[in-house]
């Protein structure tokens, strides 16, 4: 975002008041979370953990869904462990561990910088939980892909 | 955050325990391990921790999604009631799915 003179934003006095942060003054729009192009690393982070997290929220039930089958019985498990063991299924496994680590590292990340343990690290957090994403990932995928 | 906490050992275990043990392709049980797996009172007690926290960092994550967009004071007021429901039925839901299958073990 560019920098403003402080003296262009509205409601100035409203910032100023104490209280819950609602939306005080010229922010992003509601959904500018979801476009981090020209942003910051913690920005694009930020976006790209909405997104995991509206993804995750989506198997959630996607998940409690497919389990529903274990009460129809033996068969129709069968039948949907054939069809979850097919390459393009594996492939989806992969992408939900992607999505696992990357929340929940970057969430580990978060709660670091934020709660003030490491707060001027977040970078150098965001590389090493990365190179750690990544190794867990990779080591994952064989394991899901290869069938043990 | 503690909900984040909570979830990153059970959703560990989860992903370990359903993808890294069994030895079979994607690490899948069959219908008879899925019931001997959720019988067992640890897995049990530790599946239905997991249901009950990643459904409540789901759906305040949700919520705060959907307060983004600039909710006033009375659809803040949905959103949550809207909130509450899903997480009771999800919640009673899957309680009603595991305590099914560990019957049938």
């Amino acid at each position: 975002m560019n920098r403003r003179d402080d003296a262009d934003l509205p409601w100035l006095a409203e910032r100023e008041r104490p209280g819950p942060v609602l939306r005080k003054g010229a922010g992003m729009t509601p959904l500018a979370w979801f476009d981090p192009r020209g942003r910051a690393l913690g920005s694009f982070a930020f976006a790209l953990n909405r997104i995991t997290a509206l993804g995750l929220v989506l198997y959630l039930y996607l998940h409690l869904g497919v389990l529903s089958l274990l009460l129809r019985g033996e068969d129709a498990w069968g039948d949907f462990l054939r069809l979850a063991t097919t390459g393009a299924f594996l492939g989806l496994d992969v992408l939900l561990l992607f999505g696992l680590l990357f929340h929940g590292l970057n969430g580990i990340r978060v709660t670091l910088v934020g709660s003030g343990v490491v707060p001027e690290r977040q970078r150098a957090l965001f590389w090493a939980f990365t190179v750690v994403g990544v190794l867990a990932l990779t080591a994952g995928a064989v394991r899901i892909v290869g069938g043990g | 955050m503690l909900s984040g906490l909570a979830l990153l050992v059970l959703a560990a275990i989860h992903m370990v325990a359903h993808h890294f043990v069994v030895e079979e392709v994607g690490g899948l049980r069959t219908y008879r391990q899925v019931l001997d797996y959720i019988a067992s009172p640890v897995m049990f007690t530790l599946e239905s921790a997991f249901l009950v926290t990643v459904t409540a960092h789901a759906l305040m994550g949700v919520r705060n999604v959907l307060l983004d967009l600039g909710a006033g004071p009375r659809a803040r007021r949905r959103i949550d009631a809207a909130m509450w429901i899903l997480g009771i039925l999800t919640v009673g839901y899957g309680m009603f799915l595991v305590g099914t299958l560990a019957s049938r073990a």
